[in-house]
């Protein structure tokens, strides 16, 4: 396994981990909204990813099956976004936003469905929020519910023509007195990341009002 | 679709199968399809031109709105599920019931012209058989689940609680809530238990066998459950549901029964050590033996009686530990014992220091097994002979007194003879000498007749030996009294007034007539004695048929009888007297005045004779005595007895008699009247010294021969030998007593005949006649 390359500063990904932390507050109100319960959301860490070295930590951090919610997205940076669960931990999850005392067996036939509704309200919130603050638009698909290992999560056909990273989040909830560790994964070819990472300085420039050159110099 | 114009795509827009809502960027309906008409029941017109919260203002339309605000503004996409949803727009199916919806937003166009487009699916009947389904499996799982008595819980791969069913709630004191989303572990008092069991499971593929483990209560308390678990999994997921049965109840049973078995094991132990005492101290040999008879187990009684020890008898029969008389007694013994019998028997063991002990055993066959107790009975055995001999001893010596005081009466007896006889000599001595001859015939009758009493005497002691020779013959009994009836009353004497009533008709009787007389005379003299005073003495003859009954009663056969009966008007018996009157020696008499075998010798004739004697007495009312002798067909020939010696018939010239007698006086007595009657005698004093002259050519003619002869041959098989030598040849044998193995009456070949001594010479002489004619 290689190194992972620096493809992102260390300024463009403290400016990610900003938006993306808009992004989950704001998936945060709208599950709030749903379920009727306080939940909290945060990002704590944003990293930036090859596809290997993705799979590879995602195998070390969690053994059993994983859960996945997967939309694509389209627009000035293009890929596929995916929140993942440990598979035990997705059955929690749906009974933290469903609350009450369902039966377990409710509780599984609602998880493919809550799983997806769920997945999509983060993941649109996030993207959204991104793509917003980077005044660009993007187009997503509806969610769909996958289940497997990081390695098929990542591998999903067509590949991409020219390689892609991974921009890793670990995301945790906090719903309902439950706490629920997860990732977010968003995959996207070196096309798109140029375009992210130009984006980014965009915003960087519009938020501090200087270059981003100027504020790699003061670092 | 770009060649479609506005009307047409708006005619497709309202034939489809589900409901589009197409708001613009202010939010404001600018399609509302006929689908979603008929679902709402709000026409198009009333829709366009309204955002949905104006059209629906009392629906939960929060998360709705913002996917319409995020897909306007950002171009993001929203799937609104009925799972998580309910009931988001008022919709109700063609039949008029409620619609289950999904409604997915999508944005198209670009901002600032940028639409949103709102698909509504119905799902009603989708979101209805899974429903049906989760229903029908609900049922079945809350049939089970929800009413059983054990706790029921599943918990993910993680082990974390999912599910926890009402006993759950009810036995551990937890709320549901409290359950549920928790691991497991915590609830057990040692959780390690729990976690050891859930690694098994998790790990094998087949469920596991019970674990019983203790859980705490809320409330701090105890409770032992039975856990049982199985993997499952749904959907590629893997659940674990555990069942936890209450066995505090079984616990408590069987800490019941384990303290009970604590008990139990403590009386069997006591009972047991209670046998094993018996086993060990008991003096009798208690054993345990196969039903060959080979011993499996022994007490330590063997060893103390006999002195071995159990390895030398275990394993083995008792073949080699019996008495040589008793080999093999205690093998057959076992053998013949059937299962569940009892047996008793003796046999003498040998001990180890080769002394013999005798065991009286028991033993008792049960379930192929044979117990045997033996007590040692050969102290208690040794008493028992020396006692026998003491018995013994004392018949001895009661015989010894028997002996004397027979002896007695008969020495009192022979005296009064021999003095009749002596003094009968001295007078004649005297009467000799003085030349007197004048009285000398009255002396000389006086003598013999005190003589023929004491031959008498010892015809009544044989008698009563049982070793009697009678010689029966045909008896006319009528007779037979009428000759005595002279010499009865001399006997009896004046003062008693003697009377005869002969039976008519009288039938003959078997018997030895000389015998009957003596019996007949006895039975007097007692009558007298029983009369002195004076008194009748009546003699009655009669012939008696006995029937059955009667003849048991008096202890005979039945038949005719001949009955003598002698009574008498004396005294009389007691019953007590009655009874030992056939008793020999016993007399009423003062001793020496009597033998007291009077009645027991003619007890003895009659029975020998095949008749009986019956007593009938009361005290003071005088006695009768039966004497019943069996009827015989023969008429009694009268013989012509040669009563007078000087006429009895004198031998034929030659004729040779040979004498064997080792009593030298009846050899000389027998020489002396053969050789007046003009026989040749020839002597011998035994068989020895007779054989040669019986060999030889000497002529004899007549063999008179003593039965009983020293010198290891007796009269009888000098006769035998005499006979081989000389066929055909006459033989008289001469006995005090016949012995019964030699000498039978009835075995006599013809040519043979036997005297009975003491004898008078002229009845000699006319039985040498009679063999000799």
């Amino acid at each position: 396994m290689t190194a992972a390359p620096q493809l992102l500063s260390d300024l463009q990904l403290d400016a990610l981990t900003e938006l993306v932390n808009l992004g989950v507050s704001r998936a945060a109100s709208s599950l709030r909204e749903m379920v009727r319960a306080q939940v909290h959301l945060s990002v704590p860490m944003v990293t930036l990813e090859t596809r290997s070295r993705a799979i590879a930590i995602l195998g070390e951090r969690e053994a059993s099956n994983l859960v996945a919610v997967h939309q694509v997205f389209e627009g000035d940076i293009a890929g596929r976004a995916l929140l993942i669960f440990p598979e035990t931990k997705s059955l929690e999850l749906v009974r933290a936003i469903t609350g009450g005392d369902l039966p377990l067996e409710d509780i599984i036939e609602l998880e493919q469905e809550a799983l997806a509704e769920t997945g999509n309200i983060l993941l649109n919130s996030c993207l959204a929020t991104i793509a917003n603050m980077l005044q660009r638009s993007l187009k997503m698909s509806l969610p769909e519910v996958l289940r497997g290992d990081a390695a098929s999560f990542f591998s999903l056909a067509p590949p991409p023509e020219l390689g892609d990273v991974v921009l890793f989040l670990f995301i945790n909830f906090a719903v309902r007195e439950r706490d629920i560790s997860g990732y977010i994964a968003m995959i996207m070819d070196v096309p798109s990341l140029a375009s992210l990472t130009h984006l980014l300085d965009e915003f960087i420039e519009r938020t501090t009002g200087e270059t981003v050159a100027s504020l790699h110099d003061q670092a | 679709m770009t060649r479609l114009d506005r009307g047409k795509l708006a005619d497709a827009f309202d034939a489809l199968d589900s409901g589009v809502i197409i708001l613009d960027s202010d939010q404001r309906i600018v399609c509302w399809n006929h689908w979603l008409v008929s679902a709402s029941g709000v026409a198009v017109g009333d829709a366009l031109g309204k955002t949905i919260t104006e059209l629906f203002p009392k629906r939960p339309l929060g998360r709705l709105s913002i996917a319409i605000l995020e897909a306007l503004e950002l171009g993001s996409s929203a799937l609104l599920t009925y799972s998580l949803n309910r009931d988001l727009f008022p919709l109700r199916t063609r039949a008029g019931l409620g619609m289950v919806h999904n409604v997915s937003v999508r944005p198209f166009g670009v901002s600032p012209e940028r639409c949103c487009l709102l698909q509504v699916a119905d799902v009603t009947g989708a979101a209805h058989r899974e429903r049906v389904l989760r229903e029908r499996q609900n049922a079945r799982y809350d049939a089970v689940v929800e009413s059983a008595s054990d706790i029921i819980m599943t918990l993910d791969a993680d082990g974390i609680v999912q599910f926890a069913n009402p006993a759950a709630v009810g036995e551990l004191g937890y709320e549901r809530s409290e359950l549920v989303g928790r691991p497991l572990g915590p609830l057990f008092e040692v959780p390690e238990q729990w976690e050891a069991l859930w690694h098994a499971i998790r790990n094998e593929n087949t469920s596991l066998r019970s674990v019983e483990l203790v859980a705490r209560r809320k409330d701090g308390s105890q409770n032992f459950l039975d856990v049982s678990a199985s993997k499952w999994a749904s959907d590629g997921r893997i659940f674990v549901t555990a069942i936890l049965r209450d066995v505090n109840e079984r616990h408590a049973a069987e800490k019941a029964l384990r303290e009970l078995n604590l008990g139990l094991e403590q009386r069997v132990a006591e009972r047991t050590q209670e046998r094993d005492r018996v086993w060990q101290v008991s003096l009798d040999m208690i054993g345990v033996a196969a039903t060959d008879g080979s011993w499996i187990s022994v007490n330590p009684a063997w060893t103390q009686t006999l002195g071995w020890l159990p390895a030398e008898l275990l394993g083995r029969t008792s073949d080699w530990l019996e008495h040589p008389d008793d080999r093999g007694k205690t093998d057959a013994a076992f053998r013949q014992l059937a299962p569940q019998q009892t047996m008793d028997f003796e046999s003498s063991f040998r001990t180890r220091d080769g002394a013999y002990r005798v065991l009286a055993w028991t033993v008792v066959h049960v379930e192929g097994q044979l117990y045997c107790v033996a007590r040692d009975i050969t102290e208690q055995r040794r008493q028992q002979e020396a006692l026998a001999k003491a018995e013994d001893a004392l018949r001895q010596a009661q015989k010894m007194e028997a002996v004397g005081q027979l002896t007695g009466g008969l020495a009192h007896d022979f005296n009064n003879l021999l003095t009749g006889i002596s003094g009968s000599l001295e007078l004649l001595q005297i009467r000799i000498s003085q030349g007197r001859y004048k009285d000398v015939e009255r002396y000389i009758s006086t003598a013999q007749g005190a003589a023929t009493r004491a031959a008498a005497l010892t015809h009544r002691l044989l008698a009563f030996s049982r070793r009697q020779t009678l010689d029966p013959k045909a008896t006319d009994v009528n007779r037979l009294v009428a000759g005595m009836t002279d010499l009865i009353t001399n006997t009896v004497g004046p003062a008693i007034a003697v009377s005869t009533q002969a039976g008519a008709q009288l039938w003959t009787t078997l018997v030895d007539p000389n015998q009957l007389e003596n019996a007949l005379l006895n039975l007097c003299i007692n009558a007298r004695d029983a009369m002195p005073d004076g008194g009748a003495l009546t003699i009655e003859t009669a012939n008696r048929v006995l029937g059955s009954s009667e003849a048991f009663a008096i202890e005979m056969r039945p038949g005719d009888y001949v009955c003598l009966s002698v009574a008498d008007t004396g005294t009389g018996m007691s019953d007590e007297v009655v009874k030992r009157a056939f008793d020999p020696f016993y007399t009423t008499k003062p001793l020496g005045q009597g033998t007291g075998l009077g009645l027991s010798m003619i007890y003895g004739f009659a029975k020998q004779s095949g008749g009986q004697v019956r007593i009938v007495s009361a005290e003071g009312r005088g006695t009768t005595i039966y004497l019943f002798l069996p009827r015989h067909s023969e008429r009694e020939a009268i013989a012509d007895m040669a009563s007078d010696f000087a006429s009895a018939p004198r031998a034929a010239a030659g004729e040779t008699v040979l004498i064997v007698d080792d009593e030298p006086s009846v050899r000389m007595l027998v020489t002396e009247v053969l050789g007046e009657l003009g026989y040749a005698a020839i002597e011998a004093a035994d068989g020895a010294s007779a054989l040669p002259v019986l060999h030889s050519d000497q002529r004899i003619d007549l063999l008179v021969t003593d039965v009983g002869l020293p010198g290891g041959m007796n009269g009888r098989q000098l006769a035998d030998f005499g006979r081989v030598a000389r066929p055909g040849l006459k033989v008289l044998f001469i006995t005090g007593y016949a012995e019964q193995a030699v000498m039978k009456i009835e075995a006599l070949d013809q040519g043979m005949a036997i005297m009975t001594k003491p004898f008078a010479m002229e009845g000699l002489a006319a039985r040498v006649r009679e063999l000799l004619r």
